[in-house]
């Protein structure tokens, strides 16, 4: 349950039964469809071709393109490199369930948060979801939605749809209001 | 964003629908099965499209109808996958078709135009018609 809960989610959900060989795929190329999922909207976002990739990658155009299309694994070097060549750098953990990624149109906002408070997004984020996690008031709000509020602050965290169409928007912030930025993920 | 299937109801060709697409046309491109898959999941963390309109992986085709590129490029062609906005929620798709395509031009728009109407048509006089959307 959570985001993934819908129709189309339980369709994929349906393929892995139905197809082992594509469930044996999935699991061990699911992280680098991800990340090429990430690449494709960082490449595509920057206007950058195969050959620009390559060359700021320091390597052929044709290992740019094999690793596209997902061929072969890459070695981790690779990874590295492209990460480096799309102005970012590589992350990878075990905790795979307990790692989030921040949606591609809040990339900007948190950038500009972050750049307001000093602080990098990583940080920005995991103060972000500290203080929602841990404070009072968790709240399991319907299904695939959690909702952490902060009464006090008129603040709240929330993962997943809203209980209700008619629900209030979540807003996704938890800092006291030391600056005009402090809610200003929700957009 | 929340993904739906082009109701099965308003269908007679089941096997002609974007769930038999991914089952059978993929079924020997396992990664293009789970790009798919991957780009969904994205999608359906967005609140706002305009970054994903921005890098062309979402594009405006004609009159409503809107189509996904996954992936924006790819030598052996790429899925499109063709969709219009929920009548009763703006932030819902409706997934109206789909096909691995080689060309640049869109080939299966008029399949899909042809469902946008008959999906819109099938949600007039609803009781919820009329509202204002969300």
């Amino acid at each position: 349950m959570g985001r993934n809960d819908g129709e189309v989610s339980a369709f994929f959900n349906e393929l892995k039964v139905e197809d082992s060989r594509y469930a044996a795929y999935e699991e061990r190329f699911g992280a680098l469809a991800e990340f090429v999922t990430d690449y494709e909207f960082a490449k595509e976002s920057q206007k950058l071709t195969q050959a620009e990739v390559a060359q700021r990658a320091a390597t052929t155009q044709s290992a740019i393109s094999r690793f596209e299309a997902m061929k072969h694994p890459p070695t981790y070097d690779l990874l590295v490199r492209v990460s480096k060549a799309l102005g970012d750098h590589l992350f990878l953990s075990p905790f795979g369930s307990l790692s989030v990624s921040l949606p591609y149109d809040l990339h900007d906002k948190a950038r500009q948060i972050a750049e307001k408070r000093g602080q990098t997004v990583k940080d920005l984020m995991q103060d972000y979801l500290r203080q929602g996690i841990t404070r009072d008031g968790f709240v399991v709000c319907g299904k695939g939605s959690i909702n952490v509020s902060m009464p006090n602050e008129n603040l709240s965290l929330s993962m997943g749809q809203p209980s209700s169409p008619e629900a209030p928007r979540p807003v996704c912030g938890g800092f006291p209001p030391s600056d005009d930025s402090s809610n200003a993920l929700a957009g | 964003m929340k993904l739906i299937w082009y109701p099965s109801y308003l269908e007679n060709d089941e096997k002609a629908s974007v769930k038999a697409f991914i089952r059978k046309d993929l079924a020997k491109y396992p990664d293009l099965r789970l790009r798919v898959k991957t780009f969904l999941d994205r999608l359906k963390d967005l609140q706002d499209l305009q970054p994903l309109f921005n890098s062309e992986q979402l594009a405006p085709v004609h009159d409503g109808l809107f189509e996904m590129r996954i992936p924006p490029r790819r030598r052996g062609g790429v899925v499109r996958i063709y969709y219009c906005v929920g009548q009763d929620d703006s932030k819902t798709f409706v997934l109206l078709d789909a096909e691995l395509k080689h060309e640049t031009d869109p080939g299966r728009t008029g399949t899909a135009l042809k469902r946008m109407a008959t999906y819109i048509e099938s949600t007039k006089g609803r009781p919820n018609d009329g509202k204002k959307r969300r």
